[in-house]
C-alpha cells in the first residue's frame, strides 16, 4: 500500500512540477482534490459527492466534540469513496483553515471505521510554517479516530516556528473528524 | 429539482395545445382540467423551492472566504491550467486582506531595589497582509514600544517588517523588503505566546538582537524531508552609531548599532545563510551565519572596513509534555582596532567577541481544554564583551565576568494565543538585578 501511495505521490509531484512551473498563476498548490482523493483512499475506484448537513445544531455539535471554535465560512466538502464493487471504501473531506494569516487548503481521508487514512495539503499561501507539508508531520494523524485522539501538542506534535499552522490544521482535522463521527455514512 | 423545472415548460406547452384543440368529449375535458390543476400545483411547488434556494444561497455568497469546492480540478476563478487550487475564493474587495498582531505588558520588581519597579506596555503590534494573487503577497507590522512614542517619551514607533513575497515554485519563495533575519529560535517567532518567561531570553536579546530585521532580498527553500534553508543579501550594521560613553553597546553590541531600515547606510551589504531541519515532529535543529560590513566605508571614520560576524546553533525538542530547547550564539567584530584606539579611556569600546548560550526546560503540568500551565526553568550564560583589540594594556576596560542567570517561572495559557506569565530572575554575578516579573501577552 505505501509503495502505491508513494508512486502516486511521486507521479503527482512530477506532473505538478512540470505543469506548474510555467503556469500563469498558482499558490503553493501541491495537489488538486482528485489527486488528493486518490492518495487518501487508494482503494476507492470512484468517488461520489457526500452532501453534508451543516445547520446550526450540527456546527454546535462539531464545536463541542472537537473543543474548537468553528470558523466563519466553515464549509467542508465531502466525498464517499466506492471500491470496485461499489461498496464504501471510506470518505474524504476537504476544508481550509487560516495558518498565521493566510488560508491553507487541505483534505483528510477517513477509513470506513472513521480512522484517518491521511492528511494532504492542497495549497499553502505563506512562507512561514510551510513545514506542515512534511510527510512526517502529516503522518502523525494516520490511524487516529475522533477528535479526542487528535490533541494538539500531545497526539499531534508541533513544528517549532510553525506553531499556528500546525495548531490550526490540527483543529481543522479535529472538526472534520467530529463531523465524520456525527454524520458519517457509517452511522 | 432541475428535472422538475425542465419539465414545466414542456408540460405547459402540451397543456396549451390541448386547451386550444376543439372540444371532443366531456371526459377528455375533465382529464385536461385535472392535468392543468396538477401542473399548476407542481409549478407552485417548484416556485416555493426556488425561493427557498435563493434565501439559502444569499448568506453563503456573502461569507468572506467561503470556499467553493469542486469535484473537478478546474474551478473557474483562478487560471491554473495544470492544477488549480481546489478552493477558489470568489474575488471580493477584502478577500486578500488579513490582520494579525500581538501585545505584551509587564510588571517588573527588582527584589533588592523595589523603588525601581516598573509596569509597562512593552509592545503593541498590528500586522497586515495582503494577497495580490495566489503567489504574490505582502506583510507588514507596525509596532509601538513602551506605549507612547513622542519626542518627550522613551517609546518608539517602528515598522517591524514590510516585505513582498513571491512563490517562485511550490518549494522556493523570494522576498524583498524589510524582514526578520532567520537567526535563532525567537527572532522569527517572537510573539509572547511563543516563549517562556515575561521577557525574551537574554541571549536572544543581547547577542542576537531580537527583533532583528534588515532591508534586502531573500530566498527560502523547503524540501519534503523537512529541511528549510534561507539565504539573502541585506543591509548590515552601522558602526558609526557606536557610543563608547554609553552602556548600550555593553547591553547589546548589535542592538546598539542596528539600522532597522531607517535611512540605512548601505555601502556595504551583508549575507546570511540559515538551515533548519524539522523532519521529525516535535524536533527542530538549526543554525545560521551572518556576515557583513559595519564600517560602511565612511570617510573620516576610523573603521571603514569593520565587519560583523554572528553565528548561532539551536535545537528544540518537545517530547510528551516537555519542551526542551538550547541555543548558543557567538559574534565577532573585525577591523575595529583603529576605532578602539580613539576610544581609549572610554567605558565601552567595541568588543572583539561576544556570545552566550542558554538551556531551557518547560513541562506542561496541567491542561484542560484550551488552558494549560507550563512551569519552566532556564539557565543563561553570556558575555557581551570578551576582550578588546586596539587598546593598549591598561587602557582597556576590565573584562567583565560572564552574566549567569537562572529564570524560574510559569506560563499559564488561558488559550493557546493568550498567556499570563510570572517568573523570578536570579543574577548570580549581580544580585542587585534579581527581579520578579509578571506579564500578559496575546497573539492573533
Amino acid at each position: 500500500m505505501p509503495t502505491r501511495r508513494h508512486t502516486l505521490r511521486r507521479g503527482a509531484a512530477l506532473g505538478l512540477g512540470a505543469g506548474l512551473w510555467n503556469s500563469a498563476a498558482f499558490a503553493a498548490v501541491y495537489l488538486d482534490i482528485e489527486q488528493a482523493r486518490k492518495l487518501l483512499l487508494p482503494e476507492a475506484a470512484s468517488f461520489q459527492s457526500w452532501p453534508l448537513a451543516l445547520d446550526g445544531a450540527a456546527l454546535a455539535a462539531i464545536a463541542q466534540d472537537s473543543h474548537t471554535r468553528v470558523p466563519p465560512g466553515f464549509a467542508p466538502a465531502g466525498w464517499t469513496g466506492l471500491d470496485a464493487q461499489g461498496k464504501p471504501a471510506g470518505w474524504v473531506l476537504a476544508d481550509r483553515v487560516t495558518g498565521k494569516y493566510e488560508l491553507i487548503d487541505y483534505a483528510v481521508g477517513f477509513a470506513p471505521d472513521g480512522a484517518i487514512t491521511g492528511v494532504e495539503v492542497l495549497a499553502y499561501r505563506e512562507s512561514h510554517g510551510s513545514e506542515i507539508r512534511n510527510l512526517a508531520w502529516r503522518r502523525q494523524f494516520v490511524g487516529h479516530k475522533g477528535p479526542a485522539q487528535l490533541r494538539f501538542g500531545e497526539d499531534i506534535r508541533s513544528i517549532s516556528g510553525a506553531t499556528l499552522s500546525c495548531q490550526h490544521v490540527t483543529e481543522g482535522v479535529q472538526r472534520l473528524s467530529a463531523l465524520v463521527a456525527l454524520q458519517g455514512p457509517h452511522k | 429539482m432541475n428535472q422538475k423545472l425542465a419539465a414545466v415548460p414542456g408540460a405547459l406547452a402540451l397543456a396549451t395545445l390541448a386547451l386550444c384543440a376543439p372540444a371532443q368529449a366531456q371526459s377528455a375535458d375533465a382529464e385536461l382540467a385535472e392535468q392543468v390543476r396538477q401542473l399548476r400545483a407542481e409549478l407552485q411547488q417548484v416556485r416555493q423551492e426556488l425561493d427557498a434556494m435563493k434565501k439559502q444561497a444569499a448568506p453563503v455568497a456573502s461569507t468572506p472566504a467561503a470556499p467553493s469546492w469542486s469535484g473537478s480540478p478546474a474551478p473557474a476563478v483562478v487560471p491554473a491550467p495544470a492544477a488549480a487550487p481546489v478552493a477558489a475564493v470568489a474575488p471580493q474587495a477584502n478577500a486578500g486582506l488579513s490582520l494579525f498582531g500581538y501585545g505584551e505588558l509587564s510588571y517588573s520588581r527588582p527584589t533588592h531595589d523595589t523603588a525601581n519597579s516598573v509596569a509597562n506596555v512593552g509592545r503593541a503590534v498590528l500586522g497586515w497582509g495582503y494577497r495580490f494573487n495566489e503567489r504574490t503577497r505582502m506583510a507588514a507590522e507596525l509596532e509601538i514600544e513602551n506605549a507612547i512614542a513622542s519626542s518627550s517619551d522613551s517609546g518608539e514607533a517602528a515598522i517591524e517588517q514590510m516585505y513582498v513575497e513571491h512563490d517562485l515554485n511550490s518549494n522556493l519563495t523570494a522576498k524583498a523588503g524589510l524582514f526578520l533575519m532567520p537567526a535563532g529560535i525567537l527572532n522569527e517567532s517572537h510573539e509572547p505566546t511563543r516563549y517562556f518567561g515575561v521577557f525574551r531570553n537574554q541571549v536572544e536579546t543581547a547577542i542576537i538582537p531580537t527583533t532583528w530585521r534588515e532591508l534586502g532580498v531573500g530566498l527560502q527553500g523547503t524540501t519534503d524531508q523537512g529541511l528549510r534553508w534561507n539565504t539573502g543579501i541585506v543591509t548590515g550594521f552601522d558602526l558609526t552609531k557606536w557610543d563608547p560613553t554609553s552602556s548600550d553597546g555593553r547591553d547589546s553590541p548589535l542592538g546598539s548599532i542596528h539600522q532597522e531600515g531607517q535611512l540605512a547606510k548601505a555601502r556595504t551589504l551583508a549575507t546570511y545563510l540559515a538551515l533548519n531541519y524539522s523532519g521529525i515532529p516535535g524536533f527542530n535543529i538549526g543554525g545560521s551565519v551572518y556576515y557583513g560590513g559595519a564600517g560602511q566605508k565612511q570617510t573620516g571614520f576610523a573603521a571603514p572596513d569593520a565587519t560583523v560576524t554572528l553565528a548561532e546553533a539551536h535545537a528544540r525538542w518537545q517530547p510528551g509534555r516537555w519542551d526542551l530547547s538550547a541555543l548558543a550564539a557567538r559574534g565577532r567584530f573585525s577591523g575595529v582596532d583603529a576605532l578602539n584606539a580613539t576610544f581609549a579611556g572610554q567605558p565601552t569600546p567595541v568588543p572583539d567577541r561576544f556570545g552566550g548560550w542558554y538551556a531551557q526546560a518547560a513541562y506542561k503540568v496541567w491542561s484542560a481544554g484550551e488552558q494549560a500551565l507550563w512551569p519552566f526553568a532556564r539557565y543563561e550564560r553570556l558575555n557581551t564583551a570578551e576582550g578588546y583589540s586596539g587598546l593598549p594594556q591598561g587602557l582597556a576596560p576590565t573584562a567583565q565576568p560572564d552574566t549567569r542567570t537562572v529564570t524560574i517561572g510559569a506560563n499559564y495559557y488561558l488559550h493557546p494565543q493568550v498567556v499570563l506569565k510570572a517568573d523570578y530572575m536570579r543574577f548570580f554575578d549581580d544580585s542587585s538585578r534579581d527581579r520578579f516579573n509578571l506579564g500578559v501577552g496575546f497573539e492573533f
